[in-house]
């Protein structure tokens, strides 16, 4: 259950960071700039230390850097197995396309 | 010398089963407590899978160089890809160039999540999921 919640924390949060962000840069006009920096940043900090704690419950001596905590969980999910046919299809996409502009 | 496969970042960054231990493993090699590379196939594989997620050439580039900030990229030689597509133990060509990198590198202990795909050179280098890396630690 602890687990499923820490999940559900850890997008939750991520998508509030995303939506500040967004609220930030496209409507300025409508919000407190500061305070709204201030809210990022604590919503931020309490993302980072949840991420710390789940880790130091399983490896206490190891207390990862705060800019990897930052990356995790940024991207959708991708099963392990099924790397090597993503990366077949990113590869056919974007490097084996023909360039056939002229 | 370690050597990571890129499933170990990308575990962290898609929080996948296993992420505390690789986020733990690329901790260790980022704060130098432990030395750490990846071949240059990896750091290609990095950058791919960014763009996979959407970010336009400028941001994925950005992004790969802040994954990799503490590990030496290792050499992709000619040798190497003559070696590895010549291996046909491997099934994956990828597999096999991983492995004779960490053999031309004097690497001594690959960590992955595929340890199956490398069942096969398990007397001639050290295969080790994050997990078994960190309790030999």
């Amino acid at each position: 259950m602890s687990t499923v919640i820490a999940r559900e924390f850890d997008r939750a949060t991520l998508a509030y960071l995303s939506l500040l962000e967004k609220v930030t840069e496209h409507m300025p006009s409508l919000f407190d700039r500061t305070r709204l920096e201030r809210v990022r940043k604590e919503v931020e900090e309490l993302r980072l230390e949840a991420l710390a704690a789940e880790i130091r419950a399983e490896y206490p001596d190891i207390e990862v850097d705060r800019d990897l905590l930052k990356m995790v969980g940024t991207e959708p999910d991708l099963p392990l197995e099924e790397e090597p046919q993503a990366l077949a299809a990113i590869l056919w996409e974007l490097v084996g396309r023909i360039d056939d502009s002229d | 010398m370690i050597q990571i496969d890129a499933n170990l970042f990308e575990d962290v960054i898609r929080k996948r089963q296993g992420w505390k231990a690789s986020s733990a493993v690329i901790d260790l090699v980022k704060k130098g407590d432990i030395a750490g590379g990846l071949s240059a196939w990896t750091v290609a594989v990095i950058y791919y899978f960014r763009r996979r997620s959407g970010m336009d050439d400028r941001s994925a580039r950005q992004r790969t160089a802040a994954i990799l900030k503490g590990f030496t990229v290792l050499d992709l030689t000619a040798k190497i890809v003559a070696l590895a597509l010549d291996d046909w133990r491997f099934s994956g060509f990828e597999d096999a160039l991983q492995f004779h990198t960490a053999r031309e590198n004097g690497v001594g202990i690959f960590v992955t999540r595929n340890v199956r795909h490398f069942q096969v050179v398990k007397d001639e280098l050290t295969i080790l999921t994050p997990e078994d890396f960190l309790a030999q630690m």
